[in-house]
């Protein structure tokens, strides 16, 4: 990619190349050639060896060395290819310093802003890479947990659940037709759509998607039409006011002072063609810096021809007024398209690096809320099944068992007494399989009931503002995934960490996340507290978390993205 | 303790569930008082002194069973304490708990299909300090109950969702040691696919269905 942007660049300078030696001119295809291999080769060889060295690429300080050292390299091939012919060194040692030195600076113009938007693209690539990989990682983590949870669902189910239901089965007899149907729908329930993660959670994950973006690396030729307003992009007058005094001495050093005022005339008018044309030409054609240069660019050969003309005819080979031609309008289109190319191309990349960012860091948002809810739902999960669904199965298995103990002497009545309630809290487990919701927990009540548990072993207290309550009230997901944490984190604090005194307090961010900060005078956290399983609680829950430590007071701060 | 009447406190969050155990134990003689939280276990330890706990291990989000036992036995350490619970063993979910089994009794629910089960539990509470006749907990029921100590905490581990290079570095020991009591573990619990990812699934999904755990569960749960 490095290199294809200088070929980019230099296939104009190609072609002439090739029509010099076509115009039986070999001396200009020669010196073509020269330009062309010292000036990639050269600056960029130097460039990449500084980088090998200095392990820094392109700084401001090597650019300028690579741009003297290309225009001593020019000039010296120029003087042992054509010590007759060269027209530089005869007028003398300044003169000939000045003229390099307005190479060196021209060379630095040109190459020093494209490696500069190359370093930029570079460095942008790099870091859309690094967005990608982290967002595909974070997407496998999801799956993988959904995956996790599928299996222990079965796993749950088939251990705990299912020999409860198949116990039930064997104990009813006959005559207990509802509970037998009820009985039957818990099982098909279990084998056919019992999941702990809801559909609509799982249908969820699908959105879970980094959007498409096309990489600039696919889009150069696309660069031709991306438009933007001129003065951020080429800014045509900073390289007429570099370029054009160059261009003006170099043509009355080589040719005297014959050519100053056509030259002068013909810089003047391309000056104003950069200008003046950006203003005339439609705004769709404007806006893209290299149609404006190109058709600045043309305007102003116009201007130059009679120069061209001039040239060929001191060189005696008129066929040398196309190749010359073609190398003006080559040093405009070439120099120009490279640079609009480059500076679009790196520009097009820092939109598409800023729109990633934005994304990713939504996506990261959107991972956080889909972790925490899973495992507020496997969490749920597990208390359910443990709570609701197996008491619910075993109430209903020891009721039937009455049915025996009586050995036949319990009335009909009784009997169908006994199975009716059997049905209806089948009817309740198979209302909580078929819709788990979240456990509502009121997070003040909860705190207390902290603050009772642990009396005389650790002093708790708590505030729990009201516009915190208010933020969460219809929330349960958040106060479930609260009192997780508050729970893991009273238990390490008082448990592991002998805390005598404990404060736990909530607020709300100015992005509406929930802040938790829960202190403790404990002994500090030790490396099994702060990678134990209780901390993949807090990874799963929180959006942000830290566990840190100042003087002899622990502090755990947990941040919750809200949904509200 | 009243000679007629011992005092018992049930705490059983399922209602359905508890209204059947005090019926019960009310119809053997027992003065029974239910409690669905921890709050109101503890608001009524707080009135009066009971003579036996009859908790389930899990009550919802928040503190559990072994928790307020924990807390009642100290201020009362006369207290009988009678687990009924269906987590067959509690050092599958409290690997690292305080709480020390000392004489409680742990029952498994469905053992209450004998009617006259619980209430010769507890009056085996009442009447005996020594360490309980009654645990379901050391019964060999469960494919998990051979493993050790050690193996069951590195199961947590693996359940709890770490990688071996986090196991290892918690356990402050080498990743091929770790891999090493994987293997043992696979092998104990007839395991012998020859597919360490398989087996370590199977693993996980066996300790937790026996735990009735979740993946990311806590430490102290």
């Amino acid at each position: 990619m490095f290199f294809a942007y200088i070929l980019l660049s230099e296939i104009m300078r190609i072609a002439i190349f090739g029509l010099s030696l076509y115009s039986s001119l070999p001396d200009v295809a020669v010196d073509w050639a020269w330009i062309l291999i010292s000036r990639t080769v050269v600056y960029f060889g130097l460039a990449w060896l500084l980088k090998l060295i200095n392990k820094k690429y392109l700084t401001p300080a090597t650019n300028l060395i690579s741009a003297a050292l290309v225009s001593i390299f020019s000039l010296t091939a120029d003087y042992y290819l054509y010590p007759d012919d060269s027209q530089i060194f005869k007028y003398g040692f300044v003169p000939t310093v000045a003229y390099m030195a307005a190479l060196t600076v021209v060379a630095y113009a040109i190459y020093a802003p494209v490696v500069v938007d190359l370093r930029r693209y570079r460095e942008g690539a790099r870091a859309l890479q690094e967005v990608e990989a982290r967002t595909k990682a974070s997407l496998e983590e999801i799956d993988f947990k959904t995956e996790v949870a599928e299996q222990i669902r079965r796993s749950q189910l088939e251990a705990i659940v299912i020999p409860q239901i198949q116990k039930l089965k064997d104990s009813l007899g006959t005559g207990a037709t509802s509970a037998t149907t009820s009985v039957e729908r818990i099982k098909d329930l279990i084998e056919t759509n019992i999941r702990p993660l809801s559909k609509d959670f799982i249908n969820q994950r699908a959105q879970l998607r980094p959007v498409a973006i096309t990489r600039p690396v696919a889009s150069v030729l696309g660069a031709f039409f991306y438009r933007r307003p001129l003065t951020q992009g080429l800014r045509p007058i900073f390289w007429f006011f570099i370029l054009s005094p160059v261009y003006l001495i170099g043509d009355v050093v080589v040719y005297g002072l014959k050519v100053f005022w056509v030259s002068m005339l013909a810089n003047v008018v391309w000056a104003l063609c950069l200008v003046g044309l950006s203003l005339i030409i439609p705004s769709r054609i404007r806006t893209s810096g290299f149609a404006a240069a190109s058709f600045a660019g043309i305007a102003a050969y116009v201007l130059w021809l009679p120069i061209d003309r001039q040239i060929a005819a001191e060189m005696g080979n008129l066929n040398s007024v196309s190749v010359v031609s073609t190398a003006s309008l080559a040093n405009t289109f070439g120099l120009v398209f490279l640079m609009a190319l480059a500076r679009e191309i790196s520009e097009a990349l820092s939109d598409v690096l800023e729109r990633k960012n934005t994304q990713s860091a939504e996506l990261n948002l959107k991972i956080a809320e889909y972790n925490r809810k899973e495992w507020v739902l496997q969490r749920n999960w597990s208390y359910l099944l443990h709570g609701n669904i197996q008491a619910g199965l075993s109430v209903a298995l020891i009721k039937l068992s009455q049915l025996g103990d009586s050995g036949g002497a319990k009335s009909a009545a009784a009997k169908r007494q006994i199975v009716r309630e059997v049905d209806e809290i089948l009817a309740g487990v198979i209302q909580t399989l078929q819709d788990p919701q979240v456990l509502d927990v009121d997070l003040y009540s909860s705190l207390q009931q902290q603050k009772d548990l642990w009396s005389g072993v650790s002093d708790i207290k708590f505030s729990l503002p009201e516009r915190v309550e208010k933020a969460i009230s219809d929330q349960s997901e958040i106060r479930f995934a609260l009192n997780e944490m508050v729970c893991e984190a009273v238990v390490n604090a008082v448990k592991h960490g002998g805390a005598k005194r404990m404060t736990i307090s909530f607020d709300i961010e100015d992005d509406g996340a929930i802040l938790l900060k829960a202190t403790n005078d404990g002994k500090a956290p030790s490396k099994d507290t702060v990678k134990s399983l209780g901390s993949r609680l807090f990874d799963d829950l929180a959006q942000r978390w830290s566990l840190t430590r100042h003087g002899k007071t622990t502090v755990l701060l947990a941040k919750l993205a809200s949904t509200s | 303790m009243s000679e007629t009447h011992p005092a018992v406190l049930l705490v059983e969050d399922d209602r359905g569930y508890s209204t059947l155990v005090a019926d019960n134990l009310s119809n053997r003689g027992f003065d029974v008082k239910q409690a669905a939280t921890v709050a109101e276990a503890l608001s009524a330890a707080k009135t009066k002194e009971y003579d036996v706990l009859v908790a389930d291990i899990y009550l919802g989000p928040g503190p559990t069973g072994l928790d307020i036992a924990e807390q009642m036995a100290k201020a009362n350490p006369r207290l009988g304490v009678v687990f009924l619970t269906n987590v067959k063993e509690p050092r599958y979910i409290s690997g690292a708990s305080k709480f020390k089994m000392g004489n409680a009794s742990y029952v498994h629910k469905d053992r209450l299909l004998e009617s006259s089960f619980l209430s010769t539990v507890i009056n085996s509470q009442l009447s005996y300090r020594g360490k309980s006749r009654f645990r379901d907990d050391l019964i060999a029921n469960s494919r998990l109950a051979e493993l050790t100590d050690i193996q069951i905490q590195m199961l947590r581990l693996m359940a709890g969702g770490l990688g071996n290079p986090e196991i290892a570095e918690l356990r402050d020991t080498s990743v091929r040691a770790v891999e090493t009591m994987q293997t043992r573990i696979f092998e104990a619990l007839g395991l012998t696919s020859g597919n360490r990812v398989a087996n370590r699934a199977k693993a996980i999904s066996l300790f937790l269905a026996e735990a009735g755990l979740h993946r990311g569960f806590s430490l102290d749960d």
